[in-house]
């Protein structure tokens, strides 16, 4: 493991990338195993929920399916942790770094600033992906075996939406990481990731309601994300296409400034 | 002429008013031992950074081995060993793990060297670098500096934290260097230790060289300290004659000054009175470095 930056990295993470997932899992399995009691009361008491509100809870027969339960308790909800646990790698792995100085050990051995950059991301693509489809692809698998719902289980769907979930993770994680490649600041790097989770969720939800923020949500990732839901059409090539575009473009400047500027 | 290891020309850095270091020109020559001196907030650090690349020139050029080390500076980091006073390593591995993860990383790892290091320096590295002291952590780090033997070694205050019977052992390590026809750069304020090792110096004041000169060519400049024991009041009003006498002190019957004229013009003055004791010392550097200091204040 402690061949490359990229095996070094995972190997330091290991313990953290098994508690992750773990968390995941255990916080899927829970919500997917309530599936019979919200199918049973909660999805009636949305019916009396005003039209804007919808948007954050959805509609009282999603509640009805395991596929539309998953989706809107799920995929809709998990994202909060992923997000935050994108945020926190992509912030530690470089700006991180350089805070505590490790950084500077690293830059004064043989190694192009390109593969420290590169290896270090790919590390944080790893990890990511593992805590988040192990995590939350298994939770679900796992919660609907005792339900007896694993029959009534898009599987393939669902690792599709795990997926478009890691993909819009690993988006903000690259903001996260681009930042504190640029400016070798973790604290920035995560408060302007952070708030732009932030902000253009808040977007994106109340869009379909507030025609002022309608062109403003072109600029929110979570524009692209289970938006048709996944689960309930497949995956959507566009949303795709955007989300790893935006991803690829901030990790390049990311990359062409953190190999020219001054380390101190 | 033998090409310079290090040759920095007219290296600026700044950081937007602020001076870094200004209008550097300095050549260190092939398998000396060269030291870097100044106070703290000189350009020392500045100087060491640029040449390993953190940090980028203003304006001015930085060759090592030859090489431009803004194009070349990979190659070129190949055969340098770095250390500093404080130079993190990951808390999470143990000694040996980071030194192989370094020497992977350089892609070779002698591990037979590694441990006659750690044997020479006293230095475990079974334990987990977070557990270690001060002086252990930086015996880690010297040894990662060092496993590779590197044409050139960067040190930036490298022995703080270590016990003087291992600061004995490094500074035999360095000369055993310096024998194969290595190049060490030292950047230090220890004086002494610099004196020991050093062949040649420069003094940094406010980011710009004010002096680089061998340590012999320093010695000759650099004023005795004089001190004479004697009962005889007339003596010191015959001084006023003497050049090159500075700082005189009186305590009791004690005569003390720095003295830089011919030693033989002393002596023929102070046989003419009745003498109790004479002492005459060569300076060390910190007397150097402080007169270098001090003149240099002065002027400006």
């Amino acid at each position: 493991m402690l061949k490359t930056i990229f095996g070094k990295t995972l190997y330091e993470r290991r313990l953290s990338t098994i508690i992750w997932t773990l968390a995941f899992f255990a916080c899927v399995l829970l919500i997917v195993v309530l599936f019979p009691t919200f199918k049973d009361s909660f999805g009636q008491a949305l019916n009396d929920v005003p039209e804007s509100l919808k948007g954050l809870l959805g509609n009282a027969s999603d509640y009805q399916t395991i596929n539309g339960y998953v989706d809107i308790q799920v995929i809709g909800q998990m994202i909060f942790l992923t997000l935050i646990l994108g945020i926190i790698l992509g912030t530690s792995f470089l700006a991180g770094e350089e805070n505590s100085r490790t950084l500077h050990t690293l830059l004064v051995q043989p190694i192009s600033r390109t593969r420290i950059y590169i290896e270090k991301y790919l590390a944080m693509m790893v990890i990511t992906f593992v805590a988040i489809i192990g995590g939350i692809f298994g939770g679900i698998i796992a919660g609907a075996i005792p339900i007896g719902e694993l029959h009534n289980t898009s599987v393939w769907r669902m690792l599709q939406a795990a997926g478009m979930t890691w993909l819009l993770t690993l988006a903000f994680a690259t903001l996260a990481y681009t930042i504190g490649a640029i400016t070798g600041k973790r604290g920035i790097a995560g408060i302007v990731a952070g708030f732009y989770a932030f902000a253009t969720y808040m977007i994106t939800t109340l869009a379909s309601s507030a025609t002022v923020l309608e062109k403003l949500d072109y600029i929110s990732p979570f524009h692209y994300f289970n938006q048709p839901s996944v689960i309930k059409t497949g995956l959507d090539s566009g949303n795709i296409t955007v989300l790893t575009a935006a991803t690829l473009l901030l990790f390049l400047i990311g990359l062409w400034i953190f190999r020219k500027r001054n380390i101190y | 002429m033998q090409q310079p290891v290090i040759e920095l020309s007219h290296l600026t850095k700044t950081y937007g008013k602020n001076r870094g270091v200004s209008d550097i020109s300095l050549k260190v020559p092939e398998g000396v031992i060269f030291g870097f001196l100044g106070p703290n907030g000189a350009g020392k650090s500045t100087t060491i950074n640029m040449l390993v690349n953190l940090i980028h020139p203003t304006s001015g050029q930085i060759k090592i081995f030859g090489k431009d080390n803004q194009k070349h500076g990979l190659e070129i980091r190949e055969d340098i060993g770095f250390l500093s006073s404080d130079m993190p390593l990951d808390g999470g591995l143990t000694g040996w793990q980071q030194l192989e993860y370094f020497g992977n990383l350089r892609g070779s790892f002698d591990k037979t060297y590694v441990q006659e290091l750690a044997k020479r320096l006293d230095c475990n590295l079974n334990r987990k670098i977070k557990t270690l002291s001060r002086g252990n952590h930086q015996k880690v780090a010297l040894i990662s500096a060092l496993m590779h033997k590197p044409k050139l070694l960067l040190l930036d205050e490298p022995t703080s934290g270590l016990d003087p019977l291992i600061q004995a052992e490094f500074n035999k390590i360095i000369r055993e260097h310096k024998a194969a026809g290595y190049t060490t750069f030292i950047s230090s304020h220890i004086l002494s230790e610099i004196q020991e090792l050093c062949d040649e110096v420069a003094f940094i004041r406010e980011g710009e060289i004010i002096a680089h000169k061998t340590l012999d060519e320093l010695a000759k400049g650099a004023p005795k300290q004089i001190r004479i024991t004697t009962q005889d009041k007339t003596l010191i009003s015959r001084f006023k004659k003497l050049e090159g006498l500075d700082g005189v002190r009186i305590e009791g019957k004690r005569i003390m000054f720095r003295y830089t004229g011919h030693t033989d013009t002393l002596i023929k003055l102070l046989a003419k009175h009745k003498i109790e004791d004479i002492v005459i010392e060569e300076s060390d550097l910190e007397t150097m470095f402080m007169q270098f200091y001090e003149n240099d204040n002065g002027a400006k």
